[in-house]
């Protein structure tokens, strides 16, 4: 101190002093501290980019072939609405002229397995094999699917039973070469055979695991689709021209397109258009894994403002020594950073290794609600690791500012009384400014919704009302101590109970923002708890209004909105004459796309019973209504209803009229009713089958639902049906409500978890700020112990304390939710997905929540103030 | 004939495609009248055959090599292929090459395709076509359009300078013991070509001299011929020269090999192995296969116009000249050369020099 005291003029020997004075000492003699502030930071880090990084594996696969066979795509072409019929290929590369471009065509079909539809649907990709050999030019390198593993005995050209796997698909169904495969293709059962096993290579994304690669006349003749693509690829050969070529192709491929009304997209469109579904709940997942962080800046700033009171005896007699209020903040700034450097790069490995397991669960939710995606291995790209690290230093340094602040006006050690201060955060006390807030939070959620480039809607309003509110919550927290502290020092008794009280009824800063940590924590795991439940709520509502028939048949695959197996007219007209069957509702589902929107386009064929017909939730209802009562006319526009969720994406209302890209052309449809539906985010339109039927050239259909004669035996004529078409999958109505509600939980399973960790982190953040507490108390707790105070009855002070700070957390954490929870389902939800909910509080869970948090924070209390009993007085700490 | 072997090769190692099991291929018949220009087209009914353009443009004193090769592979006879988009009876191969010697670059792309909406052959005239490349007839001479990936391009026009010839005895080419191995040989042995050509981002025009083969056959080479060396030489003086020896597993050159020269005004004389020689000169290593190719042969042959012995050594503009490692994992060395009067020291001429089985793996194959 000395040495440091001779150089305290030169800047260089005050920061060596303050580094070894300040930061360095504390760390060496409270280790524990320094590891729990890094962990914290590390967990809110981990948390933040685990999400992040599962969200994007989870999403990365959609069997794009070229991507993983023969590298990515430049342009893709795709109809608005059905098919491409192959004859375009040849008016493709006329355009093309002399210009060298790779034409790839590509059919996809969905399919499942036969004895395992539970395994999820299988994606069928056709793409001419010969052409595919081809794949090395626009590669600078050989990836051909040839090669040992795509050399059978037999040619495989044009056979509609024979296809390649990659080894993550053999893998995961145990088949190899030559291995035989019952699949379910529409409602046909074909007996497949594997001609080969694709083998990894190392400089190509790995083949999905679900994806099986065919010959494309082969797949054409499997599905009956002779004739018909799902989209074109289109690949530019490397060389000096390559740009130059890319601008020609895609100008003359842009004019085409919009000629014909199909779509010219990069491959980044096209994803982006696809992940555009399951946008909203990525986006919600992402912003709820900031909230562990922001649970974490509240923790941190509570650990160095108390660690400024701790060395505040330190400050003072540097500032004697002539160090200056702007050379203490820096050092406190100082540690901030290296904190926050060491707890984001241990976040960010704790992040990749937690992502592992997140993308999992995250995958399994899209792959049930929107569309089939295989994951990638988890990567950790430079990008997200300068992200998370730039993410932690901030929270950091965001954390340390106020305390820095704190330390820089400590005065010098003549006028300095230990403990004084009191931990101040004059910020927190200013209520009159929390009132401010909470109403300009209000005023926020009326903002209107933001929506992006990509289609996107953006509910900033909404986003930035709960971050006010939560800021809100934190200045006004403090006017619960009093009350709090006049309740729990009621009557005699148990004279610690009243000690504590009487801490409580003077709540320092450390009170304040401790109990603010704890209630921003529990307010937002709170206000999902509420989204979840006025969620189910509405969600089991509309299933059994809309859920009457007895048997829901359907094409064997998996649940997700775009499993495009379908039954054939065979099958249905077969089903509809089966003995038993009263009457059905059939749908046909297409996906179409309007601008850089994709939505889903119904055709239905409700049956006419007035007893039984199928009702809808309407929001606005059609003027006709009734069995059978979507109108058809000769001539357009033709009358159609559409989802809540299409009417907000497209700003559209009764009377509205929706150009609809059909292949024959684009048909006027008038919004005659909008309907309420959950099953979607991205909107659906009904219209009559007969149309979809004359349209499209098509009469498949994709469901069926069955009503069954009065008194007929519903598990005979199920069974009767799986045995007549072993290719489908029919179910029962509580199966299929069962199954819903099933879908539903595994959906908001991930989010249970983060919030279990945001309130884990705030409940050690009350142990912290208690053991703090308690150390500046020093004085108080000797004289306690002097009038003969044991170490239990300060243990016990000290867990009523903390049961009173717990208290206060938990009473501002329930009310704040009860706001988050109103602009969640009001003003973000509708926004975002385009549903109504009705508002529900789970107060089961929540007394659930009180009871555990409340009994945590008395056992974390109890075992600090136990800890902190012994704490010699003057020992200087 | 040449080609035979490698897209024998290639296809079947490829995809393995089935051999057209039962089905009847038509076969070259002693006599036959081939008409023109009919026969420029393709021949469905039979199972082989090919296009096979190369030649020297030249840019002021800048030269360079090209090739432009369409082969078709039948994969069960028919009269005309069908008009699916997806066609399973035809598979078309197609290679382009240019060798820069100013550069030392030697650029090309090999590919593949089923019969359809992206390659064929018409029958009745010449009309080829793979991807973007075409070859067409336009007048009484042809156009040809390629490019290698974005690295270079070409348009040319081609007229003949004279008339084609068929090679063999009575109209067909004989290649083995048995009757059936044999083509219609028809050659253009001298076309004069203009055009353009895009290098580097520019267009320049370009002009020079081409020969090309379309050869149509049905039979498959004896088993024991490991490879062949092959040349057409194009002299100052308005003759050309076409050889090629068939090379033996046992190190020999097959007897069915031949050489044949061309006069001015289309006669053509036959000389059998031992009335010429094909010596083996020169070493070249590939950076790419390792394969060791004798990239300066020498021909030693009868003048017909002189009766007396010449020695002819081709020399390539650039070494690298080799289709390495293609779809099908077959490389060859085919590449442009000038020919060197041995005995003067001068170029009398320039050639193009084709060598196949050198690398390991036509070699594995064929056994």
């Amino acid at each position: 101190m000395e040495d440091g005291a001779e150089r305290g003029g030169k800047p260089r020997g005050v920061g060596r002093l303050l580094w070894s004075r300040i930061i360095w000492r504390h760390w060496r003699r409270e280790p524990r501290l320094t590891v729990l502030l890094v962990g914290i930071l590390a967990l809110g880090v981990a948390v933040f980019l685990a999400v992040r990084l599962a969200n994007k594996a989870a999403v990365s696969g959609f069997g794009m072939f070229t991507e993983s066979i023969a590298g990515e795509s430049d342009f893709i072409l795709r109809p608005r609405a059905g098919m491409l019929e192959a004859d375009v290929l040849r008016e493709l590369r006329e355009r093309a002229g002399a210009t060298p471009v790779g034409i790839f065509p590509v059919l996809e079909v969905s399919a499942a397995i036969s004895e395992s539809p539970e395994t999820g649907l299988l994606k069928l990709v056709g793409a001419d094999l010969v052409a595919l050999q081809n794949a090395g030019t626009y590669t600078n390198g050989s990836t051909s699917v040839s090669g040992d593993s795509a050399t059978g005995d037999d040619s495989i050209l044009g056979l509609p039973d024979r296809g390649f796997v990659g080894t993550s698909f053999a893998k995961r169904f145990g088949v190899g070469k030559g291995g035989p495969l019952r699949l379910v293709v529409n409602d046909k059962v074909v007996d497949f055979v594997i001609a080969g096993v694709v083998p990894e290579d190392p400089n190509r994304p790995a083949v999905p695991e679900n994806l099986i690669l065919m010959d494309l006349p082969g797949l054409q003749t499997m599905a009956g689709l002779e004739g018909s693509l799902t989209r074109v690829e289109f690949r530019i050969a490397p060389g000096v021209e390559a740009a130059a070529n890319r601008r020609k192709i895609g100008a003359s491929m842009w004019d085409l397109a919009t000629e014909r009304g199909w779509i010219l997209e990069t491959p980044e469109d096209r994803k982006s258009s696809v992940t555009q579904m399951s946008a909203a709940f990525r986006l919600n997942l992402t912003i709820l894994s900031g909230l562990a962080l922001l649970v974490g800046i509240y923790l941190i700033m509570q650990a160095m403002e108390a660690a400024v009171v701790k060395r505040r005896a330190e400050i003072a007699v540097l500032r004697s020594l002539g160090v200056t209020p702007a050379q203490i903040r820096a050092a406190w700034l100082w540690e901030g950073l290296i904190l926050g450097v060491v707890g984001a790069v241990a976040g960010i490995l704790l992040g990749r290794l937690m992502a592992v397991g997140l993308v999992v669960a995250i995958s399994r939710t899209v792959n049930t609600l929107y569309y089939e995606t295989t994951t990638s291995a988890v990567t950790l790209e430079t990008g997200e690791i300068v992200f998370s690290l730039f993410f932690g230093i901030v929270a950091s340094l965001t954390a340390a500012l106020i305390p820095a602040r704190e330390a820089s006006l400590t005065p010098p050690a003549q006028s300095m009384r230990q403990g004084g201060q009191g931990g101040g955060l004059a910020l927190l006390r200013n209520w009159p400014l929390g009132l401010v807030l909470l109403v300009a939070g209000i005023g926020c959620a009326f903002l209107p919704p933001r929506l992006l480039a990509s289609g996107t809607i953006v509910p900033l309003g909404g986003y930035l009302a709960a971050v006010i509110l939560v800021l809100s919550a934190s200045l006004l927290i403090g006017l619960l101590f009093r009350p709090i502290g006049g309740l729990l020092g009621r009557g005699k008794g148990d004279a610690m109970r009243r000690y504590a009280a009487s801490q409580l009824r003077r709540p320092e800063g450390r009170h304040r923002l401790t109990a603010a940590g704890l209630a921003v924590a529990i307010g937002m795991s709170a206000a999902m708890a509420i989204l979840v439940a006025s969620f189910e709520s509405t969600l089991t509502g509309w299933i059994q209004q809309l859920l009457k028939a007895d048997i829901y048949v359907a094409a064997a695959g998996s649940n997700s909105v775009t499993n495009e197996n379908t039954l054939s007219a065979f099958t249905w007209k077969e089903l509809e004459t089966m003995e038993g069957v009263a009457g059905m509702d059939k749908l046909r589902r297409y996906k179409v796309s309007i601008g850089e929107n994709d939505f889903f386009l119904g055709g239905a064929d409700y049956n006419d019973d007035p007893e039984r017909f199928l009702q809808l939730m309407w929001l606005d209802p059609p003027a006709i209504q009734g069995p059978n009562s979507l109108e058809v006319r000769e001539t357009g526009p033709y009358p159609g209803w559409i989802s809540e969720s299409l009417a907000r994406r497209f700003s559209l209302q009764v009377g509205s009229t929706i150009p609809l890209p059909t292949p024959s052309g684009e048909k006027p449809v008038e919004v005659t009713g909008i309907f309420a539906e959950y099953g979607n985010e991205t909107g659906t339109l009904v219209i009559a089958r007969q149309f979809t039927e004359e349209w499209f050239g098509d009469d498949r259909v994709s469901n069926l639902a069955v009503y069954a004669d009065p008194g007929v035996d519903l598990e005979g004529l199920l069974g009767q049906i799986r045995e007549a078409f072993p290719g489908v999958v029919a179910r029962s109505n509580e199966n299929l409500k069962s199954e819903s509600i099933r879908i539903f939980h595994q959906t908001f399973a991930v989010t249970y978890a983060l919030e279990a960790i945001a309130v884990i982190i705030a409940v050690a953040g009350l142990g912290l700020a208690l053991a703090g507490l308690l150390m500046e108390r020093r004085t108080e707790l000797t004289t306690l112990k002097s009038l003969g105070a044991t170490r239990r009855e300060i243990a016990r002070a000290a867990m009523w304390e903390g049961v009173g700070l717990a208290a206060a957390g938990l009473i501002g954490g329930y009310l704040l939710s009860f706001f988050l929870g109103w602009i969640l389902i009001f003003v973000i939800n509708p926004q975002s997905f385009g549903w109504t909910l009705s508002y529900r509080v789970p107060w089961m869970s929540f007394l659930w929540l009180a009871l555990i948090t409340l009994t945590t924070a008395a056992i974390v209390a109890w075992a600090v103030g136990s800890r902190n009993a012994n704490l010699p007085g003057e020992r200087e700490e | 004939m040449k080609h035979f072997l490698l897209i024998f090769i290639v296809v079947s190692a490829s995809l393995n495609f089935c051999p057209a099991g039962g089905a009847e291929w038509n076969v070259p018949r002693v006599g036959h009248e081939l008409t023109f220009p009919k026969d420029h087209g393709s021949h469905p009914d039979f199972k082989i055959e090919w296009w096979y353009l190369t030649g020297h443009l030249f840019e002021g004193d800048r030269r360079f090599g090209f090739q432009a090769t369409f082969f078709r592979l039948g994969q069960k006879p028919v009269d005309v292929a069908a008009g699916d988009a997806f066609g399973e009876s035809q598979i078309y191969m197609a290679h382009m090459g240019i060798s820069d010697p100013e550069t030392g670059r030697f650029l090309h792309e090999e590919r593949l395709n089923r019969g359809g909406w992206d390659a064929g052959a018409k029958v009745g005239g010449l009309e080829v076509f793979n991807g973007d490349w075409k070859l067409v007839q336009v007048g009484n001479g042809m156009r040809l359009t390629g490019s290698i990936k974005s690295e270079a391009g070409f348009e040319l026009k081609l007229l003949p300078h004279k008339r084609h010839v068929i090679f063999g005895e009575e109209g067909i080419s004989r290649k083995g013991p048995e009757g059936t191995a044999a083509s219609y040989y028809i050659t253009f042995p001298r076309l004069d070509v203009e055009g353009t050509l895009r290098l580097d981002g520019k267009t320049i025009e370009v002009a020079g001299e081409a020969w090309m083969d379309h050869e149509i056959s049905s039979s498959q080479l004896d088993r024991n011929q490991i490879g062949w060396d092959w040349a057409c030489l194009q002299f100052f003086d308005g003759r050309e020269i076409m050889g090629y020896v068939l090379r033996m597993e046992t190190g020999e050159p097959s007897e069915y090999s031949k050489l044949v020269w061309i006069d001015p005004v289309g006669e053509l004389t036959h000389q059998k192995l031992g009335e010429y020689r094909w010596i083996h000169e020169g070493e070249w290593k590939s950076p790419d296969t390792g394969a060791v190719y004798p990239i300066t042969p020498i021909i030693e042959t009868k003048d017909p116009k002189s009766g007396e012995p010449r020695r002819f050594q081709l020399v390539p503009t650039l070494p690298n000249q080799e289709m390495a490692n293609g779809s099908g994992g077959v490389s060859y060395w085919e590449g442009a050369c000038d020919v060197i009067d041995l005995e003067t020291g001068d170029a009398v001429g320039r050639a193009f020099l084709e060598m196949t089985g050198y690398a390991d793996n036509i070699a594995d194959k064929l056994r």
